[in-house]
């Protein structure tokens, strides 16, 4: 039943032509079996390049979560494969990480800001320095500096997602991935958040996957935008963004541009499922 | 409110409670001969601490009290993570716990006295035995109640078995341990304070039966003031070794603002 073959791996559009850091080939995942099985994922393929910034859109229960669950190794897919930087996926990978929608319950609470990022880093042989240093870095390109010592507890909720994503970017993966996280927080947060993403990419340079159900975030902050199906889920259509690396929340939401590919998109999801 | 300010209600409802006694037994309200007033009892209390029987009968409670809730916690901690933590063992030894649980301590005061006598040894059986289900089921419950998101994010940062445990597991069911110690705690005064007065083991307990059975009804209403005392004074002392540990948990944070 967990056995993965290889026979669904098909050549993606762009195989060769760049530097893939994520291959999804032919992913599929079947809930249960016999009459009862559900099948989540039909067939799921695409690639993420390296420091590109890909969104994952899709209708409300078209198993984006299991999607990301199978690409974090967290979950093994029922066939197909997910390869990180050629290797392929069975198990959380080392040069990933992932955050999680709900911060309030991935942060721990008895470890302030500094114990939550330092807790990954436990791993990686580094100098206390250098630990220190990567820590400090990830605070303050989230803007907690001055933060360090306080506990989640004491941060609103916007802020514990930074905490997050400071734990992410400390670690220094490969790639990131990321999970509905600005999904329970307000919408002034969550642009300041947006803003945040798209500064730290910059500065380090990281790859990032990130699903969402919001339309305008995932045009907002993807050079790419991989348009999900209701289930099973299949991908319905790549979408390039192109719109200048330098984005500002009212300039760049007003331009004609950014609304049509918003209604195009809009458009492609609410179709019903072929 | 001023931190200092937070004992004022509770002190003033103490004095209060004990002045209308006080009155009630000086007025002839309740008969002074079974109601001795407030006054000379706190008196008789004083005069207690100087006694060094006094102080031997209440080491002997808190010995009973010690050694009985110490097997409770050895026993219940690692058993009660290994049920929370194992569906087979929750699934089958569950209908064994709920079974067990409701038993009475007291109930087992027959049996203890024909396997151990009247001596420590009943004491420690029945206190261990009252204090073990509170602390148990509290760790099993805790064993269950691990955040699965926390989980996944140590899983997801491929986290040491060893960091996993000392980082996440084992502070996720430290509120539960506390709770469960503290629990147990008062079961095993309780407990403690019973064998000593229906089986006659040395103790504060059975301090009360003798003074009941000499007529000095003073002595007795101050023996039992002692174990409500004793009781509070536990509670609060495993209160002030909690908050260290769990200054960011809900119940203590919520202290800090009140």
């Amino acid at each position: 039943m967990n056995t993965r073959t290889d026979d669904n791996h098909r050549p993606t559009a762009t195989d060769g032509k760049r530097d893939s850091v994520l291959e999804v080939s032919g992913l599929q995942k079947t809930y249960g079996s016999g009459a009862r099985a559900t099948v989540a994922i039909g067939d799921v393929s695409f690639d993420v390049a390296k420091e590109e910034f890909v969104c994952v859109v899709g209708p409300s229960g078209c198993g984006k979560t299991t999607l990301l669950k199978c690409m974090s190794g967290l979950m093994t897919p029922t066939a197909g494969q997910v390869r990180l930087a050629g290797t392929p996926v069975d198990g959380p990978p080392e040069q990933l990480a992932l955050v999680f929608q709900d911060y309030s319950r991935s942060l721990m609470p008895w470890l302030t800001v500094r114990g939550n990022i330092a807790l990954p880093l436990r791993r990686r042989r580094l100098s206390a320095a250098d630990r220190d240093e990567r820590i400090r870095e990830a605070v303050d390109s989230v803007g907690l500096t001055g933060f360090t010592d306080h506990y989640p507890f004491q941060l609103s909720g916007g802020m514990q997602q930074r905490v997050a994503i400071a734990r992410a970017l400390a670690y220094q993966p490969d790639i990131l991935l990321m999970d509905e996280p600005f999904a329970s927080v307000d919408a002034q947060t969550r642009a300041d958040l947006e803003d945040v993403m798209l500064a730290v990419r910059r500065r380090y340079g990281v790859t990032i996957l990130f699903v969402t159900h919001d339309i305008d975030e995932a045009v907002y902050l993807a050079d790419r935008v991989v348009v999900l199906t209701q289930r099973p889920t299949s991908v319905h259509e790549v979408v390039t963004v192109d719109l200048p690396a330098d984005r500002d929340q009212v300039t760049t939401k007003e331009t004609a541009e950014f609304t049509h590919l918003r209604a195009h998109i809009y458009r492609a999801i609410r179709r019903p499922a072929a | 409110m001023p931190r200092a300010h937070r004992w004022l209600p509770g002190t003033v409802a103490v004095i209060g409670v004990l002045a209308l006694l006080e009155i009630a037994s000086r007025t002839g309200l309740l008969p002074a001969r079974w109601f001795p007033p407030m006054s000379d009892v706190t008196g008789r209390l004083v005069g207690q601490l100087g006694d060094g029987r006094f102080w031997t009968d209440l080491a002997q409670t808190l010995q009973g009290w010690a050694i009985g809730l110490l097997i409770a916690i050895v026993v219940a901690v690692p058993a009660g993570l290994a049920i929370g933590s194992s569906w087979w063992l929750y699934r089958a030894l569950r209908p064994v716990v709920e079974f067990l649980r409701p038993v009475p301590s007291v109930a087992l005061i027959p049996l203890a006295i024909l396997v151990y006598g009247s001596g420590i040894e009943t004491k420690v059986f029945l206190v261990a035995f009252a204090a073990l289900w509170p602390l148990l089921l509290q760790m099993i419950y805790g064993a269950r109640d691990v955040d699965p998101v926390a989980l996944e994010t140590a899983r997801s940062y491929r986290l040491r078995r060893g960091d996993t445990v000392a980082r996440v597991l084992i502070p996720s069911v430290l509120p539960y341990l506390a709770t469960g110690v503290r629990i147990s705690s008062s079961v095993a005064l309780v407990l403690a304070v019973t064998a000593e007065l229906v089986v006659g083991s040395p103790g504060i307990g059975r301090a009360i039966t003798e003074a009941q059975n000499g007529g000095d009804v003073e002595l007795m209403y101050t023996l039992i003031a002692v174990t409500g005392l004793l009781g509070w004074g536990l509670n609060a002392v495993l209160r002030r070794v909690e908050r260290p540990l769990l200054h960011w948990h809900a119940s203590h944070r919520l202290e800090e603002v009140a």
